[in-house]
């Protein structure tokens, strides 16, 4: 196990010094958060006190909880595709084709840097909402981090599917931004999903994030229902035990197909 | 103490000779027979040579024992795992320099890159930055270990892309080309360091165009040539030695 993590912290290490060699990067990710969140301040002054949300401020907690998962949802869905096709262009792929690890600890090794990304970026977008009017909140949270966990590997699954594509067909790499608007629209990520038609309701209850989203508000919001956070969490559970075994089988299909036709090193 | 990679044959099952073994081993591309019937055998410790003109077939076979390329038919084995049934067994096994600059990752410090590289074959993190130190100094990198990659010369990151293969002291060495784009104290080093690989029981083989620098650190030769492998022997190495 340790050693799983060492390589796990390794890539994270990698992809940071890389990610750190463009360092103007950071600064523009850190002044689109306060933007966003800025015009979501308005926004919540505009449609707050309406018949699906509370007060303006019940809005704002609301949509920045939205905005924190679906920036860790982006990441754990993208970056395993993103970092495959990199290393396809780069020509790194095949080098680590060629190490000693198995298929998943390389999807996880691909991912592990981004998450953590969006985790420092969630919790900037927290440290700059307070001041803006994210009050009021009470974190319960071993719910809160069971939530994430979840949610993580739930997506995580989505991100190495991504990523087999990627790997067997040397394009794909968009699909995961794709995926993440639809499940963005579907799931309630910035408006409840009590506003969509019945029939679009109930398409956006087969959405992993409807259920990770609302056990999220769950274990940090004060008037969001409790007593389902535990049926949502099930929900999530399930769906990332029979995602991500499937996901990691996909990709090592992926990578023996390249083998196969020798398109490891090709682009 | 140096950590290294697994060695030596399973212990169950159908065991199979240390070293490099290649039978009937045949592979195609787009119609195009570029390996055929190749029969190859590399005992362990030794250092094999494979040489042969441009688009051979020297680098397919390479791949092939590096597990990132499946023959088509035939099979290749390394200390006694198949390449295709036992893939994760070989790949603990061995340590692979392929002739291509860009395997490296050219934003970090060659002595990050074999960081990463030493972490995904398992060498204990406390003895990674030692070893890693070890075979940087043997190739004569120590000087520009924490320059970026897109900084080094093409020949520096030629020795870098064998110190890689080679940190975790891997069983068996896989080399590319390994010569190409070096000057002649880097030609040295490098056959220094195939010498030493060999001396410490490492199995290596070198695929590359001409076989004149190599012959002093050869044990065997072969010629590929049309797809299909001819053992040239130690009598024509003694020959191109002279």
């Amino acid at each position: 196990m340790t050693a799983f993590l060492e390589v796990v912290r390794s890539f994270a290490r990698k992809d940071f010094r890389i990610a750190w060699s463009y360092r103007g990067t950071f600064v523009v990710g850190a002044l689109g958060a306060f933007y966003q969140l800025v015009i979501f301040r308005f926004v919540s002054k505009l449609i707050g006190g309406g018949r699906f949300i509370g007060t303006a401020d019940a809005y704002f907690r609301f949509v920045v909880v939205g905005i924190i998962l679906t920036g860790i949802l982006r990441a754990a869905t993208s970056a395993a595709a993103a970092n495959a096709r990199r290393d396809q262009v780069e020509g790194t792929l095949e080098m680590l084709a060629a190490q000693p690890m198995p298929v998943g600890l390389l999807a996880l090794g691909w991912s592990a840097w981004p998450i953590c990304e969006a985790l420092v970026d969630g919790l900037l977008t927290l440290v700059i909402a307070v001041p803006l009017g994210f009050t009021n909140v009470s974190p319960d949270w071993l719910p809160l981090i069971v939530s994430l966990l979840l949610s993580i590997a739930v997506f995580l699954a989505i991100g190495f599917a991504a990523a087999a594509l990627v790997v067997a067909t040397q394009q794909g790499g968009q699909l995961p931004s794709l995926v993440v608007a639809v499940l963005i629209l579907l799931s309630g990520a910035f408006f409840p999903i009590v506003v969509f038609p019945s029939w679009l309701q109930t398409i956006a209850k087969l959405s992993p994030l409807t259920y990770a989203l609302r056990a999220l508000r769950a274990s940090i919001l004060p008037a969001a229902p409790t007593g389902a956070i535990v049926h949502d969490l099930a929900i999530v559970a399930g769906s990332a035990m029979v995602l991500l075994p499937l996901s990691v089988l996909c990709l090592t299909l992926a990578l023996r197909r390249a083998r196969m036709t020798g398109r490891l090193a090709t682009f | 103490m140096l950590w290294r990679a697994r060695s030596g044959p399973r212990t169950s099952g159908s065991a199979g000779p240390r070293g490099l073994l290649a039978t009937s081993v045949t592979r195609s591309f787009r119609g195009r027979r570029v390996l055929d019937n190749v029969d190859l055998a590399c005992a362990a410790g030794e250092v094999a040579v494979v040489s042969g003109e441009n688009g051979a077939g020297k680098t397919t076979l390479l791949r092939i024992f590096a597990t990132v390329l499946y023959p088509d038919s035939g099979t290749a084995t390394v200390d006694g795992y198949d390449v295709v049934q036992d893939g994760s067994e070989v790949r603990a096994r061995i340590g692979v320099a392929l002739v291509n600059e860009r395997s490296l990752f050219w934003r970090l410090s060659g002595r990050d890159n074999l960081r990463l590289f030493a972490a995904t074959a398992r060498v204990p993190r406390r003895l990674r930055d030692k070893q890693i130190q070890v075979i940087m100094d043997e190739l004569d990198l120590g000087g520009i270990a924490d320059q970026r990659v897109a900084n080094l010369s093409a020949g520096q990151r030629q020795r870098l892309i064998l110190a890689r293969a080679a940190v975790a002291h891997p069983s068996v060495l896989l080399l590319d080309e390994p010569l190409r784009g070096l000057d002649q104290r880097g030609i040295d080093r490098v056959l220094e360091f195939i010498a030493r690989q060999s001396q410490r029981g490492a199995t290596v083989l070198v695929v590359a165009p001409v076989l004149q620098e190599l012959a002093d650190v050869a044990d065997r030769l072969w010629e590929l040539q049309d797809g299909r492998l001819r053992n040239v022997g130690p009598t024509a190495l003694a020959a191109v030695a002279r």
